[in-house]
């Protein structure tokens, strides 16, 4: 449902992302598939080192703390790749996808910046929320399309990670709600 | 090639179509479920919407009936 329950009581969010708005549904070589992984995962880092930078305290040690884990995703697939392909160093993104510069589901980077300035961080943390579903789910499809154990592993590996992620996020929401 | 092909939009319906949905067919004709936090649900929720924290959706599916369009917010 657009707009969250803030919609059904009839209160017009303030231009809030729509942020589980896209799934990945593509299923492709291993090459491909890991590319566009690493590139959102460098999405992702970027725009958290940018929320860490602007929080203050716990809440930027936190968001830092996710910069760091998408670094380790970003290794993992590094070595991945050059696993899958025999080439070394950083693969190459989809074209018309630099790295860095989108988020799940194909959001620019810039426009969620944009958007997150200002708002509390409990709105930035459900936002946050929804990427890293989006990147669970991701991982879960790709372990699907990949076809030896060793990447289907990884990609398990990483679905778990981003598993965990989901419960630091929620537990740390439920804390900024004043609830853990 | 490019990057929106690997994105497909997830089908999203307005407020007001959920709210027609349900006063047609009735919150037992779909799987109408809150991802949100046990504080928030306590909060306030839709009427009949099962709390199934994000967190949880995955090992939780098997609670949803899958004939049923399923709802989430």
């Amino acid at each position: 449902m657009a707009g969250g329950i803030d919609a059904w009581n009839g209160v017009v969010a303030e231009g809030a992302y729509e942020a589980g708005l896209a799934y990945f549904s593509r299923a492709s070589g291993a090459e491909e598939l890991i590319a566009l992984s690493f590139a959102l995962e460098e999405g992702n880092r970027a725009f958290y080192e940018q929320i860490a930078k602007e929080a203050s305290g716990e809440d930027s040690a936190f968001f830092h703390s996710l910069v760091l884990a998408e670094e380790r995703h970003k290794d993992t697939l590094r070595e991945l790749y050059a696993r899958s392909s025999g080439k070394e160093g950083d693969p190459i993104p989809p074209e018309g996808m630099e790295a860095g510069t989108f988020l799940e589901g194909g959001i620019p980077i810039e426009d969620a910046l944009s958007w997150a300035e200002g708002k509390p961080q409990t709105k930035i943390l459900e936002f946050a929320i929804a990427m890293e579903a989006n990147s669970l789910d991701r991982y879960i499809k790709m372990e699907r399309a990949v076809l030896d154990e060793p990447s289907k592993e990884i990609f398990r590996s990483l679905a778990r990670e981003e598993q965990a992620h989901l419960v630091r996020m929620t537990s740390l929401l439920d804390r900024l709600h004043g609830e853990g | 090639m490019g990057l929106f092909d690997y994105f497909k939009p997830v089908s999203t319906w307005s407020a007001d179509e959920v709210l027609v949905f349900l006063r047609d067919k009735g919150v037992g004709e779909c799987n109408l479920v809150d991802v949100r936090q046990p504080g928030e649900y306590k909060g306030g929720h839709l009427p009949g919407a099962r709390l199934i924290p994000i967190a949880e959706l995955g090992c939780r599916l098997h609670e949803l009936d899958r004939k049923k369009p399923t709802i989430t917010y």
